[in-house]
């Protein structure tokens, strides 16, 4: 009977866990396996931001899913609960580690990071991924801090490593010995933390956002017994911003970490933190998008947001726009300050790379992306973990592949036969190449927010909805990377 | 709008989701001023047509009319003339419930403060509380303050008493939506589902009974409580014949005999009659016996 219930349980939190298991290893492969330039490097991050996931949505799933009442009451010990939570967690996180062990082992050199690079990671998951979950009530909350906080922690050695004992072999090692003690510290006192709260664990689910400011920095809420009407689309503003709280807190807590360390810093720790950076830059972007359309569904007020009288489509257009707002502001104006204020050359010059037109197309179209998915998805986490192999996987499996193959066509059958193009002057064909990439992705941007549009007016996700789009967005890409490798190739 | 207009026009509505037909060809007209219950059993498709009415989900076919517009084409138009409390309320939880009024007055072109006021006090709501710290009843109370407020032409509640007391339940349906109806007779119309049908017995003007998607019934109240009538029997012997046609046995013990009449209790009265019984009473039924009595496969045809 015990064996049966024990079975029963690893097997309901394991299918819980699976998907996003699988959406972490789909990450992975679209970062890495796809072998595009600029995804390369990106398959740690991605690793990094699945098994925070899997820390996360082993609690958050109860929150998200409004079943911690029923876990809690059912007749069997916390301890136990907790206990079968933790071994599905373990062996979720095992199979993500074969799989980024397998992608390191193809991608990179330096093997003696590559236990540390993976290990690690698995320890502030299944350590601190559950109890910062059960103190944000969030698991979107939970899976950014267990990226967000180890990051930091990380920085801090890079900077106390090298300035105390420069860069030599023994610093090296001393450092790495350094991660190892701090990680294993960090994940005992999560656990410990986790497992007693979990004992305590009261049912509040649903709850939301538990994060809040100091009360000596909060507004007083009007005690005032009448009414007092503000302006509509303010109030839609205000309430974007307040469903990214989760945002703020990630870009507060890692610009004032990055800015710290690099004020003090070495070429080692300038490297660090634009690697923090790296990482931080489409995570902010995606998170913007991934909270703004399902973390309403999430709460349960997208029906009454929905029924105010402001036609939805203008209620989508000021989350639309407050959301790439953000992640301009946040993705692409916090770095660049954190950089021109940084003390350090080459910190300030690493920055520097990401102060571009290009970067700031990404940091929008990331944002739109997510956005998207999360009109379609039922929370925050999953709109993420969705976005993140569907974004990084469609440059390398869709565009990569098409525009090297329509450009070889077009050389062959067109340029080799005595093509004399159109006659224009060189600043002409940059204008009209330009033109047509904009308009491109002018048109992507309208299609996307226009299917997202017509997701969050619904409070039905049927899956052929999803799979017609999928289709429609899968052509239109492809039509897109067709026009504007013809008009590279041709106009010219 | 024209006298004539009803307030909803549901014709032949049609929604799946997948390969389930949740609504199949529903058929309903609300005329303004109306109290109207909406029953069905759990699953039968009533908060589908709620969601379509409100352009919250699409009809897979079907016409959906508020205030004779469509509420897909002329969304604001509809939506402010609306009001609407679901069977789960959520509000966002960083709002008080004094942010939470004013949030949604914003948005709206009529809010009647003195209402407010003796709303926000007789449910005995803290203004100054965070909605996350608010218990299910509560929050349907906030809701439902915040329905009632904008005093819109249409109000929509999708089991709004499942989280609330007794006490506050009862004078919930009693005075605030009478009051809400009474505050502009012939012009508010409510339209309410609900599994307690009792709890609005008094209120209800006219009710539809909807099953598997289908609308099994559709009946004034007065009508529906003439034509439904229980008769009670006693006879002097156990084993009495009875002629049961066109009844519906509810009950046999001994002498005693219980049963269900559809529109014909003169003719089945006269019959008993016929038999001099001790005793032969009968009453209207309830608009929740009238609904157990349409959906409840057990009572078989005597």
């Amino acid at each position: 009977m015990a064996g049966r219930t024990l079975t029963a349980q690893f097997a309901k939190e394991a299918r819980a866990l699976a998907p996003v298991c699988l959406a972490g290893l789909a990450t992975i492969a679209a970062a890495s396996l796809l072998g595009a330039r600029w995804t390369s490097g990106l398959e740690l991050p991605a690793f990094f931001v699945g098994v925070a996931a899997l820390g996360a949505w082993s609690i958050g799933q109860e929150y998200s899913q409004r079943t911690l009442s029923s876990l809690l009451a059912q007749p069997v010990r916390r301890e136990r609960i907790f206990a079968v939570k933790l071994a599905a967690l373990a062996a979720m996180l095992l199979a993500l580690a074969a799989f980024e062990v397998t992608v390191l082992g193809r991608t990179r050199e330096r093997s003696e990071y590559r236990l540390t690079l993976v290990a690690v990671p698995l320890l502030w998951s299944a350590g601190v991924g559950p109890w910062l979950t059960m103190v944000a009530r969030s698991a979107v909350g939970g899976a950014v801090f267990t990226v967000t906080l180890p990051a930091l922690l990380m920085i801090l050695i890079e900077w106390l490593g090298p300035s105390k004992f420069d860069h030599t072999t023994e610093a090296d090692t001393g450092r790495l010995a350094l991660i190892w003690g701090a990680s294993a510290a960090w994940c005992a006192a999560g656990t410990v933390f986790g497992w007693r709260r979990f004992m305590r664990l009261e049912a509040i689910d649903g709850g939301g956002v538990d994060l809040r400011l100091p009360a000596w920095l909060v507004v007083r809420a009007s005690e005032q017994r009448g009414v007092t009407r503000r302006h509509p689309y303010g109030l839609l503003v205000k309430k974007e911003l307040r469903l990214q709280q989760i945002t703020f807190a990630v870009a507060a807590v890692s610009a004032i970490g990055t800015s710290f360390v690099a004020s003090r810093a070495s070429a080692e720790i300038a490297d660090a933190a634009r690697v923090v950076t790296l990482i931080d830059v489409p995570l902010v972007a995606m998170l913007i998008g991934a909270l703004a359309s399902a973390e309403e569904r999430r709460l349960g007020t997208l029906e009454s947001q929905l029924l105010v009288p402001i036609a939805a489509w203008k209620q989508w257009t000021v989350k639309a726009g407050v959301a790439v707002a953000l992640a301009i502001a946040l993705a692409f104006g916090l770095p660049a300050l954190v950089g021109a204020m940084s003390a350090h050359v080459g910190f300030r010059a690493g920055l520097a790379t990401f102060a571009h037109p290009t970067m700031l197309t990404a940091i929008v179209m990331l944002t739109i992306g997510s956005l998207y998915v999360s009109s379609a998805c039922a929370s925050g986490l999953w709109a993420l973990l969705v976005s993140a192999p569907l974004v990084l996987g469609t440059f390398p499996a869709l565009i990569s592949p098409i525009m090297s193959a329509v450009s070889a066509w077009l050389y062959r059958s067109v340029l080799s036969r005595g093509y004399r193009g159109l006659g224009l002057t060189p600043h002409d064909r940059t204008l009209l190449v330009d033109a047509v990439y904009w308009g491109l992705i002018a048109a992507t941007t309208c299609l996307l927010l226009g299917l997202g549009l017509r997701n969050h007016r619904t409070v039905d996700r049927a899956a052929r909805r999803m799979i017609l789009q999928g289709i429609l967005l899968a052509a239109s890409v492809v039509t897109a990377t067709i026009l504007l490798s013809a008009a590279v190739v041709l106009i010219r | 709008m024209a006298a004539e207009q009803p307030v909803i026009a549901i014709d032949r509505l049609v929604r799946r989701y997948g390969r389930t037909d949740a609504v199949n060809g529903l058929d309903l007209r609300v005329r303004a001023g109306r109290c109207y219950g909406f029953f069905g059993r759990n699953g039968a498709g009533k908060t589908t047509t709620i969601k379509c009415l409100l352009n919250l989900l699409r009809p897979t076919s079907g016409r959906v009319a508020v205030f004779g517009l469509d509420p897909a084409r002329h969304e604001v138009d509809v939506k402010a003339r609306l009001a609407y409390v679901p069977d789960a309320v959520a509000f966002y939880p960083w709002m008080t419930v004094r942010e939470t009024l004013d949030y949604f007055a914003s948005f709206r072109a009529r809010w009647n403060e003195q209402t407010e006021r003796a709303l926000v006090d007789r449910f005995r709501l803290d203004v100054r509380q965070k909605t996350s710290a608010l218990s299910k009843g509560q929050r349907t109370q906030l809701a439902l303050v915040a329905a009632i407020c904008p005093e819109p032409e249409l109000l929509v509640l999708d089991e709004p008493t499942s989280g609330l007391d007794p006490i506050v339940r009862r004078e919930f349906i009693q005075t605030v939506i009478g009051a809400y109806q009474e505050g502009d007779p012939g012009r508010r119309t409510v339209f309410v589902s609900t599994h307690l049908i009792s709890e609005f017995e008094g209120l209800i003007d006219e009710f539809t009974i909807i099953e598997g998607g289908r609308s099994v019934m559709t009946l004034d109240a007065d009508t529906a409580r003439e034509r439904y009538q229980k008769i009670f029997a006693r006879f002097s012997r156990d084993d009495e014949p009875v002629d049961l046609a066109g009844a519906r046995l509810l009950r046999r013990r001994g002498r005693e005999l219980e049963i269900v009449v559809n529109g014909n209790a003169t003719d089945v009265m006269d019959r008993l009659k016929a038999q001099s019984p001790e005793m032969l009473t009968s009453e209207a039924l309830t608009l929740e016996e009238i609904f157990v009595a349409t959906l409840q496969p057990g009572l078989a045809e005597a």
